[in-house]
């Protein structure tokens, strides 16, 4: 379990014995660099040694239309239901008998045809409302408690053993979603730029920074000197990352070398937002140094489409742009990192509520229940339609919605413990108060 | 001041210490709103964030896009944030910060898109230096609190126990002296509010009440007839805030943020006291713990949040002045004048702690293993490192000035240096002061207001100004400087950054 970057030749020795938790690596990161650590940390985790292999879940804020993206098109209540917005029998890409894929999507089109992607309708997590703030932040906590202070995928991180610095990781946005809140919150970036002081440059270069910063925490309580060295650990990987691979936006000086677009490597050019294709190509940045990534969230904002979201054939129209931008980026992901990386991969695609089955008034639509996810990898068994589908009948739907058929913690559960080496005896801890349905995913 | 209030500038800490600690706290326990130049000027850049229901309403119906819209609610937590940083009265402002979390609303959030603002001001700040039943009574009932916690849904057969819970759980007792029968019993007696759907006025809508007796904590509260329904639930909200559980626990809460992450039982039982005896006025219990021997022998034993790291490293830096430096700014057309602290709020989001953000009704950790992280440190560093240079927001109002070559420098380390007792510093040569390394931080930590720092820090920090790696351990605090050495590659700027860096900037 040695992280060594892939041409330097520096490696963590602390990371290098196996079967370290996330805890106890922290812990370790401050024991080399000085003094021995408090407990303060240690809890009786079990650490089980986790498999090589990538979770992705991709959050798309705001209330993704899984009926636009995956368009029952065949269906006559959906043609009733979306007259303006509806994605025509001669539009996109046929999945089934049922089902088109939205011709935005159509570098997903690949995926499906090659058993890399599937399906899963009638997907969601109850108990959610129309509200954007109480749905995101009661999904991504995935507890009943009002009070829980972490998030369900900190929670799954904890309950294996770290595969390094960027086990665990979320791009597209500095705010840390709550998912990813905990005791050992990651540094939660817009971008791989992020890790990165202010201040760093020319004669004072990453190095001479963290070298004095260790000098100051070294001998501090565990409670500052943990994070600290921590951090002066990831600070200097990343700036060996971005040396070797230097990317647009990076602050590094790199010699006048030309630094690299992520329109270059396929990623989105036509992208208003720049959010998710700069995220997944530092992502791709991050594994492709031979930095094991064992959990990423990547937030891809703005799906909150109520007005003017455009015709399915408008390739101008707000949808088709974030969906184009949605396939795209991932099938340039995919690519970037390679296909023996890609077969060690999933991604998810999240949200917090689908929209509702009738589009509203202003050529847009509004906040729905459930919804459909994507799931994308090298190794998925993909090209089937999961879950549960009832038809968009109107005695079927709940309020006008599709109704939850499969909540999200099943379909987690189920990556958790065939993906990423999570033990089923630590779901209970991971989905307090929840009783886990098996899921037919794979 | 580090503890009680947010930091101080080096003009704060010479006007504390000529006229003595007690008189300083005496003044900040008794502000005057209208002596506070700068925090005035935050006011006045978001007028929303005082905006009545009605106002925010009337406008909505003038505007459909602004229902359930958020810049007054932003506009509300901008200046939370501005006045934590700029505003003179930095004790009533922790204080503010301290009820704002223990009876927390989180802003932004969809319920109170109307409401937050009256909220923050007619419960939270009218009642922060009164009396705590008072403020309780204003929170239970205000619509901001009953959209929040769903007791707007509590209603006759339907009990909805969110709030009754989180009354006793955070905002009263705390978790033990109750049982689930209590919650119950309380969830009834608190049914039938409601939040008006066109004024967004809350009232009591009789015929959704349950006025059944309830027994609640062994004492028995009759059955409520129309005309004396409301007036009851009043009197239980302050007789429950005035319960000795409510002290205590309170008092408790008080001493983990001001004192320490575990604080001496022996202090909260003389402040529970002082709160029994007094009804619970809470500026009076401030008074008594900040007089305290074990608030004055327990220093250092508390770490900054990052919000608390960022008002002290504005103060520290002497960025007093809220407003950004339009006229000297090349793209000046771009920007308000609020542009500063909305990007200072912007930066404390990042390092996971922007005021009334917090999502979940138990408010902020004041503890610190609740938000030190990695990530959260990474963020200080890297804000202290934009502050001191103006990197970003690199509008915020220092003063341009020219040095003496002519150059305009808008970057606030450059004011740091200048403002060194008596230093001079030649590009040729050394002028004498400061002569060495140790010289140099040790001028930067006086002219930051910091106490001076540690050997062990003093050698890190040398460390840093070499030019080829191998030559840093030639470098010792004692080398004298050459002239060349602080102006050299901005080499001031970086010192000036892990000066407030350093962990003794992090302690309270």
């Amino acid at each position: 379990m040695n992280y060594q970057l892939s041409d330097d030749g520096h490696s963590c020795e602390e990371g290098a014995s196996a079967g370290l938790s996330r805890r106890q690596f922290i812990q370790a990161a401050g024991a080399t660099a000085g003094l021995a650590t408090a407990a303060a940390y240690a809890g009786p985790v079990q650490a089980q040694s986790a498999p090589d292999h990538t979770f992705v879940v991709v959050h798309l804020r705001g209330g993704f239309d899984g009926l636009s993206a995956v368009a029952p098109a065949y269906d006559k209540h959906y043609m009733d239901a979306r007259p303006f917005s509806k994605v025509g029998l001669h539009q996109g890409h046929g999945l089934d008998d049922t089902f088109r894929l939205h011709p935005a999507l159509q570098s997903l089109n690949y995926f499906w045809d090659n058993h890399q992607m599937s399906v899963i309708h009638g997907v969601g997590y109850r108990n959610v409302t129309r509200s954007h703030f109480f749905s995101k932040a009661l999904m991504d906590r995935a507890s009943p408690a009002v009070s829980a202070k972490s998030g369900w995928m900190d929670r799954a991180a904890s309950s294996v053993s770290s595969r390094g610095l960027f086990s665990t990781i979320q791009l597209g946005n500095s705010a840390l979603g709550a998912a990813l809140l905990g005791n050992f919150r990651e540094v939660a970036a817009q971008g791989l730029r992020d890790y990165h002081l202010a201040g760093v440059g020319g004669d004072f270069p990453t190095s001479s920074w963290s070298r004095t910063l260790n000098g100051m925490y070294a001998q501090q309580p565990e409670v500052l000197k943990g994070p600290a060295l921590v951090a002066t650990r990831t600070l200097e990987t990343a700036t060996k990352i971005r040396e070797n691979d230097p990317g647009d936006g990076d602050w590094d000086e790199v010699g006048g070398r030309a630094k690299t677009k992520p329109e270059d490597r396929g990623y989105p050019s036509k992208d208003r937002d720049r959010q998710f294709g700069p995220a997944l190509f530092d992502l791709a940045r991050i594994i492709k140094s031979g930095q094991s990534v064992q959990f990423a969230s990547v937030e891809y904002d703005g799906w909150d489409l109520h007005a003017n979201a455009g015709a399915v054939g408008d390739t101008n129209g707000r949808l088709y742009q974030k969906l184009a931008v949605l396939g795209d980026g991932l099938a340039a992901f995919a690519r970037d990192i390679g296909p023996d990386r890609w077969k060690k991969t999933t991604v998810l695609l999240v949200s917090e509520f689908g929209r509702r089955v009738a589009e509203n008034g202003s050529g847009g639509t509004d906040h729905g229940y459930g919804n459909s996810a994507l799931l994308l990898g090298g190794n998925i068994n993909g090209h089937r339609m999961l879950g549960h589908w009832d038809g968009l009948d109107p005695s079927r739907l709940r309020r006008g919605d599709v109704d939850i058929r499969v909540d999200y913690r099943d379909v987690w559960a189920k990556i958790l413990t065939s993906r990423c080496g999570v033990p089923a005896s630590a779901l209970s801890g991971i989905f307090p108060q929840h009783r886990i349905t098996p899921v037919d995913l794979f | 001041m580090r503890r009680a209030g947010y930091g101080f500038s080096f003009e704060d800490l010479s006007d504390a210490r000529s006229r003595g600690w007690r008189l300083w706290l005496e003044e900040q326990l008794n502000p005057n709103f209208g002596d506070d130049k700068y925090g005035n000027m935050v006011r006045d850049m978001f007028p929303r964030a005082r905006w009545s229901i009605k106002q925010v309403r009337d406008e909505a119906n003038r505007n459909k896009e602004r229902k359930f819209g958020w810049s007054y609610m932003m506009q509300v937590s901008f200046q939370s944030l501005g006045l934590q940083c700029f505003s003179r009265w930095q004790v009533f402002e922790q204080a503010v910060d301290f009820y704002s979390n223990h009876l927390n609303v989180t802003c932004p959030s969809s319920g109170v898109w109307d409401s937050r603002g009256d909220y923050d001001y007619f419960v939270i700040r009218r009642h922060t230096f009164g009396k705590y039943p008072a403020m309780l009574e204003a929170s239970a009932f205000h619509p901001a609190m009953l959209r929040y916690l769903n007791n707007d849904e509590n209603r006759k057969g339907k009990p909805n126990e969110n709030y009754a819970r989180e009354l006793l759980e955070l905002h009263t007792i705390g978790v033990g002296p109750f049982t689930e029968q209590d919650v119950k019993e309380l969830a009834v007696l608190l049914t039938g509010w409601r939040v008006h759907r066109e004024t967004g006025q809350a009232f009591l809508d009789f015929r959704r009440h349950d006025p059944r007796a309830v027994k609640i904590m062994g004492k028995t509260w009759p059955a409520r007839n129309s005309s004396n329904a409301e007036q009851v639930q009043r009197q239980f909200v302050r007789w429950l805030a005035a319960r000795p559980e409510t002290g205590k626990y309170i008092c408790r809460k008080l001493c983990v943020k001001y004192v320490a992450d575990e604080p001496p039982s022996s202090l909260i039982n003389k402040l529970a006291k002082t709160w029994n005896s007094t009804g619970g006025d809470t500026k009076k219990v401030l008074r008594q713990l900040f007089c305290s021997p074990e608030f004055w022998s327990s220093t250092g034993k508390k770490y900054r949040k990052p919000t608390e790291d960022l008002s002290a490293t504005l103060r520290a830096l002497g960025l007093k002045d809220p407003r950004p430096d339009l006229a000297n700014h090349r793209e000046k057309h771009e920007y308000l004048p609020r542009t500063s602290v909305m990007d200072l709020y912007w930066m404390n989001t990042g390092s996971g702690h922007s005021p009334l953000r917090w999502p979940t009704p138990d408010g902020y950790d004041d503890k610190a293993t609740g938000w030190q992280s990695a990530g959260a440190q990474t963020r200080l560093w890297s804000d202290h490192g934009s502050l001191a240079a103006g990197f970003w927001p690199n509008r915020l109002g220092i003063q341009p000035w020219s040095d003496k070559g002519g150059t305009v420098r808008h970057d606030p380390a450059h004011a740091v240096l200048n403002r060194t007792k008596g230093a001079r510093f030649s590009k040729r040569y050394n002028t004498g002061n400061p002569r060495t390394y140790r010289d140099w931080i040790n001028a930067t930590t006086d002219s930051l207001g910091m106490a001076r720092l540690p050997e062990r820090d003093i050698r890190a920090i040398t460390q840093m100004s070499w030019r080829q790696a191998g030559d840093e351990t030639r470098k010792k605090p004692d080398t004298v400087l050459s002239g060349y050495e602080p102006t050299r590659e901005w080499a001031y700027r970086n010192i000036t950054t892990q000066v407030l860096n350093s962990p003794a900037f992090r302690v309270r």
